[in-house]
Formats: structure tokens, sequence, C-alpha cells
């Protein structure tokens, strides 16, 4: 009985190991899957070592420019050339966002004994103004791959953020990121507005209905009871929302989470650069 | 009795008259959209194209400087680039035979191109020079761009195209002369075909 088992366990492995090897050689050749949850660093290639401190610094600068870059490594690019592979990951995962298509990818596949090595960074519609085929073919070739060539990886990628964060902020500003956070801001004070308009209206008609039935004493009393409406309900309310939005934007970026927003949509052209080495 | 079967009648008309309006309107205007972005999507193509032949004056300046000896080649990118720039599509009425002439001249320029680049090859001082190093990436992102934009366009021209053929849009779509639009088809040689779907 527990051999018969064992006998079947043993064969049910290999089929797993079989179907497994295929499953990864047939991944091998496809453009990875979107993340979940999304991340900006995908160091699918195993070459970068422990990349939280770039994760986290993508994400504040995403966060802060609403700029999206996102460094994938790759063990192989099949059929796939540099740029074709990482035009389709910007165009399907939707790095950048949807209304200004700042997204950037930067993509590594490491060399190996018989494949050379190969970068490239490929630019979203919205961010080929700052950064030209030429300033990303001389970022890989002048930033990236003379530590590449001494198998630093992390290293080298580091270098090339370092030149590419600057550029990608100052296409896309912080200053118009807020402005059109405060698009959504004014309209949500035009909401408040009505309502409090709506709410001294109503007030006015409770007032007059009250002094038309009673006298002097009565009116100040509704006075003092419209204050405390105003105080307690009206105030307390938005404050405690305000802050606890606050609050889970806080928790999640600690945690690591998706506080960026994750992948906006945005659409890639296929401009770019890159090299080999 | 009879008023009330006539009224009866008139109102099934009105009805019936209602609904066929709102079908033909919802179908036109969903035409007219899926048009536009096949506009949209062409210009973006033509965009690319230009981008390219905008390149070329800086690249035959730059060769010229180290290559004297390689006036011939020189000149076919000149005449490609004059030929491939006069040919203009009005997109609201292509036809195949426009696009195959539009791609054939294109074709020619690219050919003419990377005889260029590979003439460039055997000048070392031209290529340690920085300028022509940049607007050698900057080719070989525009040819990026190109399959990519070509690609779109081709799947943004299949969507109408299917859209224009199926019943029963087919019948409104032959009423107002919404035609079927033509695809970009990989050419051997000069101009790369896109080797993958991208799916998107």
């Amino acid at each position: 009985m527990t051999k018969a088992t064992t006998a079947f366990n043993a064969r049910h492995c290999v089929v797993v190991a079989v179907l497994t090897l295929w499953c990864t050689a047939w991944a091998a050749v496809q453009v990875p899957a979107r993340p979940s949850p999304p991340r900006l660093v995908n160091d699918l290639a195993g070459v970068l070592g422990d990349c939280r401190a770039m994760e986290d610094t993508l994400e504040a600068f995403a966060m802060t420019t609403s700029n999206q870059i996102v460094v994938v490594t790759l063990p192989d690019l099949g059929v796939y050339s540099k740029a074709e592979m990482a035009y389709a990951i910007g165009q399907q995962w939707g790095v950048g966002g949807e209304k200004y298509n700042n997204g950037v990818v930067v993509l590594i596949k490491p060399k190996t004994a018989d494949q050379s090595g190969q970068a490239f960074i490929a630019t979203g519609y919205g961010m080929e103004g700052a950064m030209t085929d030429a300033f990303c073919t001389r970022v890989v070739n002048t930033e990236m791959i003379p530590h590449f060539k001494e198998n630093d990886y992390a290293g080298g990628v580091w270098a090339g953020l370092h030149v590419l964060m600057p550029v990608a902020a100052g296409e896309y500003s912080e200053q118009e990121y807020i402005d059109q956070d405060t698009d959504t801001d004014s309209e949500a004070i035009t909401n408040a507005i009505i309502i409090i308009v709506i709410f001294i209206i109503w007030i006015l008609i409770k007032a007059n209905e009250n002094s038309g039935s009673g006298g002097g004493r009565r009116r100040g009393g509704g006075n003092s009871y419209d204050t405390g409406t105003w105080g307690g309900g009206f105030g307390s309310g938005s404050w405690s929302s305000g802050g606890s939005s606050w609050g889970s934007g806080g928790s999640s970026w600690g945690s690591g989470g998706s506080s960026w927003g994750g992948f906006g949509g945005g659409s890639f052209g296929g401009g770019g650069g890159g090299g080999s080495w | 009795m009879k008023n009330k079967g006539c009224l009866l009648t008139v109102l099934a008309l009105v009805l019936v008259a209602a609904m066929l309006f709102g079908w033909v309107k919802g179908t036109y205007n969903g035409l007219v959209k899926s048009q536009e972005n096949v506009n949209a999507a062409w210009a973006q193509v033509e965009n690319v194209y230009q981008r390219r032949a905008d390149l070329v004056p800086n690249l035959v300046a730059t060769v010229k400087g180290y290559a004297q000896h390689e006036q011939q080649t020189l000149e076919a990118v000149i005449n490609a680039r004059a030929a491939a720039t006069s040919v203009k599509i009005d997109p609201s009425n292509m036809t195949d035979n426009d696009l195959k002439k539009f791609q054939d001249a294109q074709g020619e320029l690219a050919g003419a191109l990377s005889r260029l680049i590979a003439v460039s090859e055997s000048y070392p001082e031209l290529k340690a020079n920085q300028n022509f190093l940049e607007l050698q990436s900057q080719l070989e992102g525009t040819e990026n761009r190109i399959t990519v934009e070509r690609q779109k366009f081709n799947d943004v021209a299949r969507s109408y195209n299917t859209e224009v053929r199926t019943f029963p849009t087919v019948i409104l779509a032959s009423m107002f002369g919404f035609d079927k639009r033509p695809y970009f088809e990989s050419q051997a040689g000069a101009d790369k075909a896109p080797k993958v779907d991208f799916g998107s």
C-alpha cells in the first residue's frame, strides 16, 4: 500500500517537474506578466540581490514626480530584441500615467556563458522629450555597462538611475503633479461649498419657521443648536475622513505596498536606447 | 374604436422609427469614432517616418565630413529621402495602392540608409565621432518607433475593418461609404517587418 503510494508520488513529482520545466522554458520567451501586487523592481533574473532599497527609492520617486521607472531583469529574451522586449513590457504593464505616458522601463538581460548581455532603456511617449534615444544609449553604455562588465548589476542599475531620475523629474515636474492633484481638490471644495450653502439655507428656513411660531428666547436657542451641529457634525466629519485617508497612506507606505498607486496605463512608442556587452 | 386602432398603429410606427433612429445614430457615430482612430494612428505613422526623414540631412552632413569617397551612397540617400517625403497619403480615402507606393518609397529610404550605415563601418574616425554615434542611436530608435506605429496602425485598422464588414453594421457602412482600410504588409529586405505580435 505504502509502496504504491510512494510510486504514485514519485511519478506525480516527475510529471510536475516536467510541467514546471516546460512552463519555465515556455515562459522565457514570453513577455513577463504584470507583477501583482505591482512592483517597480522586478529582478526576474535574480542578479540584483536585495532590491528593497531600490524599490523604495523608485516608489518614492513615483509618488513625488508621478514618473514611473520600472527595472526588469530577465534571464532570456527569447525571440525578442532588447528594444522589443522593453517596449512590450512598458506597453503591456502600462507603465506611467495614462494621461502623460510618463513611464520608463530599464531592462537588463545579464551576460551568460553563451549569450551577450543586453540592456535597454525604453521611454514612454511623454518621456521622449527629456530622454532622447541618444541619451538613453549613452546612459546604458557609459553608466551601466561598465558595472555590468564587473558583474555588479545592482551598482550598474543604481548608476543609471542616478542619471535617469533627475532628468525624468525635469520632464514632468512635481509642480505639474501638484497642479493635477488640485483639480480634484477644487472639485471637492466646490462640492463642500454647495453642501454648506444648502445647509445654511436649510438652517435659515428652519430658523424662520421657529421665529414665526415662537419668541426671541426660542430663537436664541435655535441659534446655539445650529452652531452645535456646525462644530460637531460637519467639522469633525470632514476632519476624521481626512485623517483616516492620511493614516492609510502612511501605513501602506510603511509596509512597502502599492501606495504609489500601481501602473497607470501609460503608452510606449518604441523610443529609447540601449547597448550590449 | 377605429380611431383608437389608428392611434395604436401610429404609436407603434413612432416607436419603431425611434428605435431605428437610435440604432442608426449609435452605429454611425461608432463608425465615425473608429475611423478617427484609424486616422489618428495614421498620423502617428507619418510622424515617425517624418522623424526619420528629418534625421537624414544631419546624418549625410556628418558622414560627408569623413567619407568623401562615398558620394554615390550619399546621393542615393538624399534622393530616396526626397522621393519618400513627396509621397503623401490622404488617410480618409487611402487605397491599397496608395499605401503600397508609400511603403515602397519608405523602403527605398530604409535601404539607402542601411547601406550608408554599412559603408560608414569602414571609417574608424567616423565611427568614433560622438555626433555620428548619437545620430545612429536616434536612427535606430526611429526604426523601432516605425515598427511600433505600423503595428499599432494595423491593429486599429483591423478592428475598424472588422466593424465595417460585420452584419448589421455593414448595411450602414456601405450606405454611408465607410470603406475598408489597407494594412501595412511586411516587406522583404529593406523595411524590417515586425517579427513578433506584441499582443497588448
